[in-house]
């Protein structure tokens, strides 16, 4: 199998807009969990130490800010990291968010 | 995990995977507010980001949920469970609990068993307890702690 390729013409240098950036790549986001009538505060609690290793104490804290205040934030970092979290959340039946952290 | 149930609750067990299986497949349930539970927002007021986070990852946690419930079924009259088996049946249980709760109307403020007390959800709601009762077992069993 052979691979064409074919050739590059450059007419200047490039610039930055001929790359596309994902403006929200670099940006912090955050997670959030909402509350909601169905999950057990045992489960929550158990979900949070399993998906992110959080020490019993701060995963029923963070259970707890869920159940009273109605939401918590559970994780921050770069987007991908955490539309994998949202999916985690989402395959143990937690309502899980994410947006840019301001 | 050794695992000691009545034969009445494994059966329910592939009863309610069953239900939970015809939600997640068949295009019937496509407007369910049930479906709508298992597959939440992922973004809060926008709907284009939520849109996008189902297109990028929706089909994962639907084929997840699916591979639970199947592992659910194979095993409901097992004695024993591997770690993977029990999370898998914690996950799909606790589905289940998300379809009946959601069909019910589940709320905070309502004490479940007055559901029991109208035949039109007696049977869900009994099946509600059973099935909280079972996650609440399940939970403590893994609890590292």
């Amino acid at each position: 199998m052979r691979l064409a390729t074919a050739p590059v013409e450059v007419e200047r240098p490039l610039t930055d807009t001929d790359i596309e950036i994902d403006p929200d790549i670099d940006v912090p986001w955050i997670v959030i969990v909402w509350n909601d009538p169905i999950n057990l505060m045992t489960y929550v609690t158990w979900v949070f130490q399993k998906v992110f290793g959080f020490p019993r104490a701060e995963a029923e804290r963070l259970m707890m800010d869920v159940h009273t205040k109605g939401k918590a934030v559970v994780a921050h970092g770069p987007k991908e990291r955490c539309e994998a979290h949202v999916a985690t959340l989402h395959g143990y039946g937690l309502w899980a968010t994410m947006q840019k952290d301001r | 995990m050794r695992v000691k149930l009545p034969k009445e609750l494994r059966e329910l067990l592939v009863s309610v995977a069953q239900q939970m299986r015809d939600l997640l497949t068949d295009d019937t349930y496509a407007d369910s507010p049930m479906l709508a539970r298992l597959f939440p927002p992922a973004a809060m007021d926008d709907p284009m980001a939520a849109l996008g986070f189902e297109q990028l990852m929706g089909q994962a946690i639907h084929d997840g949920k699916i591979e639970a419930i199947g592992i659910l079924e194979a095993t409901a009259g097992n004695d024993r469970l591997t770690e993977e088996e029990t999370l898998a049946w914690l996950r799909s249980i606790n589905d289940v609990r998300l379809m009946l709760g959601t069909h019910l109307q589940v709320d905070e403020d309502v004490d479940v068993e007055t559901f029991m007390d109208d035949p039109a959800t007696e049977h869900a709601a009994i099946v509600y307890v059973a099935l909280t009762e079972l996650v609440d077992l399940l939970v403590r069993a893994v609890d590292p702690t």
